[in-house]
C-alpha cells in the first residue's frame, strides 16, 4: 500500500506576446497570445519527495474561475491519494476533486465557503449578501471555464503520481495513469523557466506562502486597502495624489480637481492650497530646479560643506575623458545621467573599466541617454530614504534591491512569485513588481544562478543592481532605530536649499545605528518630488502617516484651518463637470460604489453635470472622490468639486436621475 | 494657418558672440535678474539651469533665489499649473475671467474636435495642452482640413541637439518628458495618441501683454494680436490702460495659487475702456517674466523691470543704490583642463566687456578665477553663457563675489 502526499500546488497563469512576424517561432511559441495555466506540484511518495512542472492545457482562464480557485484550493494540499493500482489513484484523486465541487453546492456549504474566506474589505462588502454568494457560486461553477478546471487539476493530480511512481519504480501503478480529456503535459524546466515564466501574470500557492522576513521584520500586508486602490491606475501620479487628497478630505478641506494628479485643498475661509502629485505649494520652482539638477545639488552642498560624494558632470558622449576621471578617483564609481528620475539609466559599484564600458552603453540605450552625465565616487552603504517636511524628520526608508530568500525547495522564479504576491498587498509596490527580465537574468548570471535555480534554505539572491522600488527594491521602515545625526544632516541638507520644505532626502549609510562621523556616509541626492507611498507602506516595519504630516505642513504654511483628528468617516458630495451625461458615467460610478460598499446617490444636474454624494469609510470614499475625473472610456469629466455634506443615507448606492 | 516651431536655440559648441551681450532670449529674464542682482552689490552663484543664488555681500548665497528669472516665491504648484493650458484656463474661469471658448482633445480624439471646432466657429488655434510657455501651437487654422493638418503637425515631435539637461527651451522645474514615444512610417517620432492639444477660438481685438505680480502691474505693452509674431505696436501702455484690466491682470496672477509673478495677455476691444463695456479674454498666462519678448528694443529697460522684480523679492536691496560698475572676484569652477582654458576663457571675457587675468584656484575642482571691475551686465552675460555651455569652455558654477 503506497500513498501520493501532495505537499504544495503551485500555479502560474502566463500570456505568451503576440509573436512577432519576422521572429523565428521557437516550437512552443505557437499561438501568439496564449493563455494558459502552469503548475508546479510538490508531494512525497512514501516520504521520497517528488516535483514536477505541468501545463495544465487550459485554453483560457476565467478570473471569477481563477479566484475561486485561490480561495478555495487549499482542500486539495495535505491531502493523500492511494497510488496502489490505477483505479485505487483514479478514485482517490476523483474523491479529492469531490470535495472542491461540493463547494458551493448547498445553501450550507456555501454560507461555510463564505465565512471562510479572508476578510477583504471588497469581498466582505458583496459576499456578505447571501443572494450574492449563491450567485456567485452558482454562476461559476455552472460554467465550462470552472469544469475545465476542474478536470485538468484531476488529470494534473493524476499524471503526478504517475511521474512520481515511474520515478520510483513502486510498481503497481499503470504508467498511462492519466487518460486525460483534458490536455494536461508536462513541462520541462528550461520550458518552463525560459519561455513562460518571464510572462507569468496571476499566481496562487497551496499553502499559502509564508510572509517575507527582512531583519526580523515580516511583511506587511495592507489588504484592506489594496482592493480600493485598482482604479487609480498604474502610474504613480494618481496614487500620489490621491494619498493627499485623501488625507486633505479627511482633515475637513473641499478639494477641487483637474485630472488624475492635480487638485486644490481650500478650507473653510477660502485659503488654497495647489498640488500636483507631490509638487506642492510649500516647495517652490526654483527648489525643484536645484534638485533636479544632480551636479547643481552636489555644488551647492560641497560649498556648503555638506557630506556629497566626490564627483562631476560630463557632457553626453564624453566617455574618454570620464573614464579618466574614475580611474583619477578610484573605483568603484557610479554614473548616472544628471537629471535622473526612478533610478533610470544609473548604474552604481561599478569595479573597473570594463564594466563602466557596459556601463555607458547601459547609460545609453536608457531613455535619458541624451544628457549630461555624472561620474562619481561609490559609496559603500545601503540606500536610505529621509523624508523631511518643513524641517521635520517624517519617515527613513531603508531600501534595498529586490532580492527573494531561498528555502531549499522551491526555484528562484517561483520565489520571485512568491514575493511579487506579497508585494501586491502593498498599495505602493502593486505596480513595482520584481521582473523577470534581462535586468534580472544579468544579476543571476553573476552569481552563477538561473530562473531554475534552487537557492539554500536562507539563502538571499539579489535581483536587481539599483535599490528603487520600482525595479522590484523591498522598503523597510527604520525611523524608530536610526540614528539622530544621520536624520540631522539630512535635515541641514533640505535647509541649504532655498524654499525646499518636502524633499526625500537619498542618503548611502553603511549602518543606521551608528553616528555619522563613525562611517562611510553621504548624501546621494535630494528627491523634490519624491513618493509618498514608499513611506506610508512600507514592505517591512512600521507605518508613517507621510500624507497627513504632509497636510498639516501645508495648513500650517498655507495658514489653513484643518480639523485636529482626521476623521476615519467621510461623507462627501461631489459636482463633476465635463461630458458625463450619456456616455455611461453614472453607471460606471455605481459599479464601483457597489463594489466599494460605499452608500449614497448619483444623478445627472445638468446638461453637463452630475451629483454624487458618497459615505463610508474613508479609504473607499476618497477613492471614489480622486477617481471621479476618469471616468467610463466615452466620458471626458474636466472637473470635480469636493465638499463635506451631512447627510443621512441609507444603505447602498442607487442611480437617482 | 501658421506654427512657430522654433528654430533650435545655440547648436551645442558654438561660440556665442558675446559683444551685442546678446543671449538667446530663453535666457534673457535670467540674466537681467543676475545683472539686477550684482548692481546692487550682492554675491551670486549661479548654477546649471540658470539656478540664480544671491545674498547680501559675504554671506550665504540663497537669500534670495531665481530660476530662468522665476522668484523663489512662486511655488513649485503653480509654475506646475501655469504649465497645464486647461487647468489654468478653468481656474481663471472660476476667478470670474473670461477666457476664449476651447477645450482639450486628445490626437486620438480628433474627431471630436472637429465637431467642437465647427460648433464654436473657425479660425481656431491648436497648441500642446502640457508644457513649456507660449509652447507649440498653430494658428489661424480656418477649416477641418487645416485642423486636422495642425494635429499631424504637432504630433510631430521635434529633434532635440541634446537632451533634457542642455535644452535651454526646457525649463529646470518643468515635466521630464519621458512618456513613451510612436515611430512612424518615416521614421519620425510621434507624440503618444493620448497627447492633449489645447483647441480655442481665435480672439479679435487689442492684446496686451502685462508683466503683473499678485497686487502690482510692471508692465503692459501693447502687441500684434498673433501669438506667432506679437511684434510690439506700443512699448508702455500701462497707465493708458483701464485700472479694470491692469486690476484683470492682477487677478489673472492671483487665480493661480502660489503664483507670484506671470505675464498675462489679455485680448480686448478697447484698452482705455473698463470691462464691463466690452468683449474681452485672457488668452494666456506665463510664470516667466519673458522681458525678451516684452522688451525686444529696450536693454535698459529689461534691467529696470528686473530690478523692479527682485526688489519686489528681496526687501534688504530696497534702498541700496545701484552701480554701473563693480568690483568683484569671479571663480568658475567644473572647467574641463583648467590651466589649458585660461585663454579661452580671456578672449570669451573680453568680448563682453571684461578685463581679466585668470589663475587656477583649485585644479582638481577645475576652478580658475579673475579679480576685475566691469559692468554687471557684462559680467552676468558672461557667467550665464559660461555655466549654458554656449562658449566653447563650460563652467559647472560660477560665483561672484563683490570686493
Amino acid at each position: 500500500m503506497h500513498h501520493f502526499h501532495i505537499e504544495s500546488l503551485e500555479g502560474v497563469e502566463y500570456v505568451l506576446p503576440n509573436a512577432r512576424p519576422e521572429a523565428v517561432l521557437e516550437e512552443h511559441e505557437t499561438v501568439s497570445g496564449k493563455k494558459g495555466v502552469m503548475c508546479f506540484v510538490r508531494g512525497r511518495l512514501d516520504g521520497k519527495p517528488y516535483q514536477g512542472i505541468f501545463d495544465l492545457g487550459l485554453p483560457q482562464v476565467d478570473g471569477g474561475v481563477w479566484r475561486f480557485l485561490d480561495e478555495t484550493g487549499e482542500q486539495v494540499v495535505g491531502t493523500r491519494i492511494d497510488t496502489t493500482d490505477i483505479s485505487a489513484t483514479r478514485r482517490s484523486v476523483d474523491e479529492v476533486m469531490r470535495i472542491l465541487s461540493q463547494l458551493g453546492k448547498t445553501r450550507r456549504k456555501r454560507r461555510a465557503m463564505r465565512d471562510a474566506l479572508p476578510e477583504r474589505g471588497i469581498r466582505k462588502a458583496w459576499v456578505g449578501s447571501r443572494a450574492h454568494a449563491r450567485l456567485y457560486a452558482a454562476r461559476i461553477l455552472k460554467g465550462k471555464p470552472y469544469k475545465d478546471l476542474i478536470a485538468s487539476l484531476r488529470d494534473l493530480l493524476l499524471s503526478s503520481v504517475a511521474e512520481a511512481v515511474a520515478a520510483y519504480d513502486a510498481g503497481g501503478a499503470a504508467k498511462n495513469a492519466s487518460g486525460s480529456e483534458s490536455g494536461v503535459m508536462s513541462l520541462s524546466p528550461e520550458l518552463a523557466y525560459e519561455s513562460y515564466m518571464p510572462h507569468a501574470q496571476r499566481y496562487f500557492a497551496w499553502p499559502r506562502p509564508l510572509p517575507p522576513h527582512f531583519d526580523g521584520n515580516v511583511a506587511n500586508s495592507y489588504e484592506d486597502e489594496v482592493p480600493y486602490l485598482t482604479p487609480l491606475g498604474k502610474g504613480g501620479e494618481g496614487a500620489k495624489s490621491h494619498l493627499l487628497e485623501r488625507q486633505a478630505l479627511a482633515s475637513g478641506l473641499a478639494t477641487l480637481r483637474f485630472n488624475r494628479s492635480a487638485f486644490i485643498a481650500t478650507d473653510a475661509h477660502g485659503i488654497k492650497m495647489a498640488f500636483r502629485g507631490s509638487r506642492s505649494g510649500i516647495s517652490s520652482g526654483v527648489a525643484f530646479g536645484l534638485c533636479a539638477h544632480k551636479e547643481a545639488t552636489r555644488i551647492h552642498f560641497r560649498r556648503l560643506g555638506l557630506p556629497s560624494p566626490r564627483g562631476r558632470m560630463f557632457p553626453r558622449g564624453a566617455y574618454e575623458p570620464a573614464m579618466a576621471y574614475a580611474e583619477q578617483i578610484g573605483f568603484p564609481v557610479v554614473c548616472k545621467p544628471v537629471l535622473g528620475v526612478r533610478g533610470i539609466g544609473v548604474v552604481a559599484n561599478i569595479q573597473n573599466k570594463e564594466e563602466l564600458a557596459r556601463a555607458f552603453r547601459i547609460y545609453e540605450s536608457s531613455q535619458l541617454g541624451n544628457d549630461d552625465f555624472i561620474i562619481e565616487k561609490h559609496v559603500n552603504g545601503r540606500d536610505y530614504r529621509i523624508v523631511i517636511i518643513d524641517d521635520e524628520v517624517v519617515a527613513a526608508v531603508q531600501r534595498e534591491p529586490a532580492s527573494v530568500v531561498g528555502d531549499g525547495l522551491r526555484t528562484v522564479g517561483e520565489l520571485i512569485h512568491q514575493k511579487n504576491d506579497y508585494r501586491k498587498r502593498n498599495p505602493h509596490l502593486i505596480h513595482r513588481l520584481i521582473k523577470f527580465d534581462d535586468s534580472t537574468r544579468f544579476q543571476l548570471e553573476r552569481r552563477g544562478l538561473t530562473f531554475a535555480s534552487v537557492p539554500h534554505d536562507g539563502q538571499r539572491v539579489i535581483l536587481a543592481n539599483s535599490c528603487n522600488l520600482s525595479q522590484g527594491g523591498d522598503s523597510i521602515e527604520v525611523l524608530d532605530v536610526i540614528h539622530p545625526s544621520l536624520l540631522e544632516t539630512a535635515r541641514q541638507a533640505v535647509r541649504a536649499i532655498p524654499g525646499l520644505r518636502y524633499c526625500g532626502v537619498d542618503l548611502l549609510i553603511q549602518d543606521h545605528r551608528l553616528p555619522i562621523d563613525q562611517q562611510e556616509a553621504g548624501i546621494c541626492e535630494l528627491n523634490a518630488h519624491a513618493a509618498i507611498g514608499s513611506a506610508e507602506y512600507p514592505m517591512f516595519g512600521p507605518h508613517r502617516g507621510v500624507a497627513a504630516a504632509f497636510i498639516r505642513h501645508a495648513a500650517a504654511i498655507h495658514g489653513a484651518e484643518i480639523k485636529a483628528e482626521p476623521s476615519t468617516d467621510l461623507c462627501l458630495k461631489l459636482q463633476v463637470r465635463g461630458q458625463v451625461v450619456g456616455v455611461g458615467y453614472r453607471r460606471w460610478f455605481w459599479h464601483l460604489a457597489d463594489e466599494f460598499g460605499v452608500s449614497g446617490w448619483i444623478r445627472r444636474s445638468g446638461p453637463r453635470g452630475v451629483e454624487v454624494v458618497i459615505c463610508g469609510d474613508r479609504v473607499p470614499v476618497s477613492v471614489l472622490a480622486s477617481v471621479a475625473i476618469k471616468g467610463p472610456k466615452k466620458a471626458q469629466p474636466t472637473s470635480v468639486e469636493t465638499h463635506h455634506v451631512l447627510e443621512s443615507i441609507a444603505n447602498g448606492f442607487e442611480i437617482r436621475g | 494657418m501658421a506654427n512657430n516651431e522654433s528654430s533650435p536655440t545655440s547648436p551645442n559648441g558654438a561660440h556665442l558672440d558675446l559683444s551685442g551681450l546678446q543671449l538667446p532670449p530663453e535666457m534673457e529674464d535670467g540674466f537681467q535678474l543676475h545683472a539686477a542682482m550684482l548692481s546692487h552689490g550682492l554675491d551670486t552663484v549661479l548654477l546649471p539651469r540658470q539656478l540664480l543664488l544671491g545674498c547680501v555681500a559675504g554671506g550665504t548665497p540663497g537669500e534670495v533665489a531665481f530660476v530662468h528669472g522665476v522668484p523663489n516665491s512662486s511655488t513649485l504648484a503653480a509654475v506646475s499649473f501655469a504649465h497645464d493650458k486647461r487647468v489654468r484656463r478653468a481656474l481663471l474661469e472660476r476667478a470670474g475671467i473670461p477666457v476664449p471658448k476651447g477645450a482639450t482633445f486628445s490626437i486620438r480624439g480628433y474627431a471630436t474636435a472637429l465637431r467642437f471646432a465647427k460648433r464654436i466657429g473657425y479660425p481656431v488655434m491648436l497648441r500642446e495642452a502640457l508644457g513649456e510657455n507660449p509652447g507649440r501651437m498653430m494658428t489661424d487654422i480656418r477649416d477641418a482640413d487645416e485642423l486636422l493638418t495642425a494635429f499631424d503637425a504637432l504630433r510631430l515631435v521635434p529633434e532635440q541637439s541634446g537632451g533634457t539637461a542642455s535644452d535651454l527651451a526646457r525649463s529646470a522645474y518643468g515635466r521630464y518628458g519621458l512618456s513613451a514615444e510612436e515611430i512612424d512610417d518615416d521614421g519620425r517620432r510621434l507624440a503618444p495618441s493620448g497627447t492633449r492639444f489645447l483647441l480655442e477660438k481665435m480672439t479679435t481685438g487689442q492684446r496686451l501683454c502685462c508683466l503683473a505680480t499678485t497686487d502690482a502691474v510692471l508692465l503692459i505693452v501693447h502687441v500684434q494680436n498673433d501669438p506667432l509674431r506679437p511684434e510690439v505696436i506700443e512699448q508702455d501702455v500701462t497707465q493708458r490702460v483701464h485700472g479694470d484690466i491692469r486690476d484683470a491682470a492682477m487677478q489673472s496672477v492671483r487665480a493661480v495659487p502660489g503664483l507670484s509673478v506671470g505675464v498675462i495677455d489679455l485680448v480686448v476691444e478697447d484698452m482705455t475702456s473698463p470691462t464691463s463695456k466690452q468683449a474681452w479674454s485672457v488668452v494666456d498666462c506665463a510664470e516667466r517674466p519673458h522681458l525678451a519678448d516684452l522688451l525686444p528694443a529696450d536693454k535698459k529697460r529689461r534691467l529696470q523691470i528686473a530690478n523692479l522684480l527682485l526688489s519686489r523679492e528681496f526687501s534688504p536691496i530696497r534702498n541700496t543704490p545701484q552701480s554701473e560698475s563693480i568690483n568683484v572676484t569671479l571663480t568658475a569652477s567644473g572647467v574641463p583642463d583648467a590651466s589649458a582654458a585660461i585663454a579661452k576663457l580671456q578672449m570669451q571675457a573680453k568680448s563682453a566687456g571684461i578685463e581679466t587675468t585668470w589663475e587656477v584656484s583649485d585644479p582638481v575642482e577645475g576652478a580658475v578665477s579673475s579679480t576685475f571691475a566691469s559692468a554687471p551686465t557684462g559680467i552676468a552675460a558672461f557667467s550665464e553663457a559660461l555655466v549654458s555651455g554656449l562658449l566653447s569652455i563650460r563652467a559647472m558654477v560660477v560665483e561672484t563675489r563683490q570686493a
